[in-house]
């Protein structure tokens, strides 16, 4: 990012209102730069309570405190799981029943991150770039499954869907089954994981106005070709980052599902169903072999999000120098 | 292409921000849209781009009814206050985008494309900075981009929102001017809105002052500041005295007077007809010119006088002293109206 320094070494007050949101890799050296020499301490800041033990406590705490609650159990789930030998590890995932979990659980991600990427973006798309009435409302509701335990969301659908629901009689005349099976899976899911996206969207979207789009308007550009050439481009890692979020949570939910599928072995269970099946059954090495894959799945989100992160500050920094420019120059 | 708005109303809520306006814009005229916020000007503006609907009455395109085309029909440019520029887009690319989502049959060819987007950033003097990004040029550079941008798509308006209200005197200067040649060259018809009075009279042909959601008045520039046809316009174009008075009917009455209609001279000096007694409060030099800030004897009211450094100098006026003071012109309004 050449442009980048250019920049910098143009104005000479870009440090001290930037440090604040940019602790990424870029500024660095500057930083380094700025601290005092080796040995030197007169210039370091006392703050209050920043003191060396302070510090040193704080620190070993939170560390011990990480060891404790997420290392300890982790490397205990995959001493476990591999208790046996890789032998036993492999053949519990390979197990059919195992198989049709794993295939369940990526079905219904594959079927519930487009319903909700599409949902996301449109309520995001309504809620920032239209006035109309009732719009708070339809904030407070996206937020709706987060604030309901997934328990209960998953007996709604069984009390909308079941044999003796709602709609139950109904479906059950045009054969359509739903609780007990993959469609009752994946409704339940997507209701647990609708608030991801919009809520990553909402928040960039309002602070990005609706001017681009306007101006992609005045210049003869389609409602669509805006979203696609201007919109689009403008939320592309914020999405990325709530598609991830949706889609780890999508795989992992438990609750929700546990009420709708009925528990139905080679049939609806989703992966965090049969390993707790498994568990219940003390078959030990088998559970921690299959929650492993599930930890898999976690480690590599949290990778995935720390890049998107690195992007979106990336790009959120290029904002932030616009606002700033804009006012100095 | 000539513009005509036609009886627009508009309100947000309950709140009217536009009360039955008409304007009319001839061909090839620069029109400043004059007024403080709140007064209903960029509402009109986006209702002239097709970007907000009025609630009653049209608007007409070179006298053809367009009250409901679209935005990107209207053949008009619309440079934003805030630029707008994609961000995720190089300057070339913002200056292209018109042409590149023209429907497939109008499109130019990527050569014509090439060639266009150079014709304009030279226009606009940024060649260079073709490859930059938005977030990488200074304020006055971004706007002549939107400009650059706008015009690219070859509209036979051009619209702008504050164009300069964002940076700071000394670009907005140079901007100004640059923008008048701009249109002496190009000759399209312009619409700009700004709260800037000196920006409206330097560069405007005719000003529309705009007040709580209707228009003042019209006229050139001359017009608006010579016959300012109501005490708003008096008070928004500049500083005024208020001079409170009856009529021999008993009806209030008030005189404005610019600080510059008003003769000064030492009390005793003169005859003192028609003259107010005050005493010289303060007196600031700006550039040639001298600002005296006058307290009234009879009612302690403070008037403003301007003169020339040199009068100043030959009547050696000082803080404390007794003067004379004198309308030379004098616009009288109904009492009973406020501002």
């Amino acid at each position: 990012m050449t442009s980048d320094s250019n920049l910098r070494n143009g104005s000479p007050f870009v440090v001290p209102p930037l440090g604040g949101q940019l602790n990424s890799g870029q500024f660095s050296p500057n930083l380094q730069f700025k601290s005092p020499p080796k040995g030197g301490t007169t210039n370091r800041s006392v703050r209050v309570g920043e003191s060396r033990m302070v510090k040193v406590t704080l620190i070993s705490a939170s560390l011990a405190f990480l060891g404790l609650f997420l290392f300890v159990p982790l490397a205990a789930l995959f001493t476990q799981a591999l208790a046996k030998g890789w032998g036993d590890y492999t053949a519990a995932v390979v197990d059919p029943d195992a198989r049709t979990a794993i295939r369940l659980t990526l079905l219904t991600a594959a079927a519930v991150v487009p319903l909700n990427l599409l949902f996301g973006v449109a309520a995001a798309w309504a809620v920032t770039k239209f006035r109309f009435r009732g719009k708070n409302a339809l904030v407070t509701l996206i937020d709706l499954p987060f604030a309901v335990s997934p328990v209960v969301s998953g007996l709604i659908f069984v009390l909308l869907f079941g044999t003796q629901g709602w709609l139950g009689e109904w479906l059950d005349a045009w054969g359509i089954q739903v609780i007990f099976a993959a469609p009752g899976v994946i409704l339940a899911t997507v209701f647990v994981t609708f608030p991801f996206v919009a809520r990553e969207l909402i928040p960039l979207m309002q602070s990005q106005g609706r001017d681009e789009e306007e101006a992609a308007l005045v210049l003869g550009a389609s409602g669509w070709s805006a979203f696609f050439r201007v919109t689009l481009p403008n939320i592309r890692w914020s999405l990325l980052y709530g598609v991830i979020l949706c889609s780890a949570r999508a795989m992992g939910e438990f609750g929700a599902v546990s009420v709708v599928s009925g528990h139905i072995r080679g049939q609806t269970n989703t992966v965090p169903l049969h390993v707790e099946i498994l568990y219940n059954e003390y078959n030990y090495t088998a559970a921690f072999a299959v929650a492993s894959l599930l930890c898999i799945v976690a480690l590599l989100t949290l990778a995935a999000k720390k890049v998107v992160e690195l992007k979106t500050r990336a790009f959120s920094a290029q904002l932030q120098l616009d606002e700033g420019e804009g006012r100095t120059l | 292409m000539s513009i005509y708005a036609q009886k627009i109303n508009k309100s947000f809520g309950r709140f009217n921000v536009l009360r039955n306006v008409s304007v009319k814009v001839e061909t090839g005229e620069l029109l400043a849209l004059l007024g403080p916020s709140g007064s209903g000007k960029t509402t009109l503006l986006r209702i002239l781009a097709g970007l907000e609907q009025p609630d009653s009455g049209s608007v007409y395109l070179n006298e053809a009814e367009a009250t409901f085309d679209d935005a990107g029909k209207r053949d008009v440019g619309f440079v934003f206050q805030h630029y707008a520029l994609f961000r995720h887009l190089t300057v070339f690319e913002n200056v292209a985008f018109g042409l590149r989502v023209k429907p497939r049959g109008k499109r130019p060819s990527r050569r014509q494309v090439d060639q266009r987007v150079r014709e304009l950033l030279h226009l606009v003097q940024l060649e260079s900075l073709a490859d930059r990004y938005p977030w990488q040029l200074s304020g006055g550079q971004r706007q002549r981009i939107a400009l650059a941008r706008a015009l690219a798509v070859e509209p036979k308006v051009l619209l702008l929102d504050e164009p300069f209200g964002a940076l700071d005197a000394k670009v907005r200067k140079e901007l100004r001017r640059w923008l008048r040649r701009l249109h002496q060259e190009l000759r399209i018809t312009s619409v700009f809105v700004t709260h800037d009075q000196e920006e409206a009279l330097e560069v405007a042909h005719r000003v529309a002052v705009m007040h709580d959601g209707r228009i003042e008045q019209i006229g050139t520039p001359e017009e608006i500041y010579e016959t300012p046809a109501s005490p708003f316009v008096y008070n928004f174009l500049g500083n005024v005295n208020l001079f409170h008075g009856r009529l021999e009917s008993g009806k209030a009455q008030i005189g404005y007077v610019r600080p510059f209609d008003l003769e000064v001279e030492r009390a005793g000096d003169g005859n003192g007809t028609n003259a107010i007694e005050a005493d010289i409060a303060h007196v600031s030099l700006i550039g040639a010119l001298a600002r005296l800030e006058l307290r009234r004897s009879d009612n302690g009211e403070l008037v403003e006088a301007e003169v020339t450094r040199d009068f100043l100098r030959n009547a050696g006026f000082k803080p404390g002293e007794r003067v004379l003071v004198r309308p030379r012109k004098l616009r009288v309004f109904d009492g009973d109206y406020s501002i």
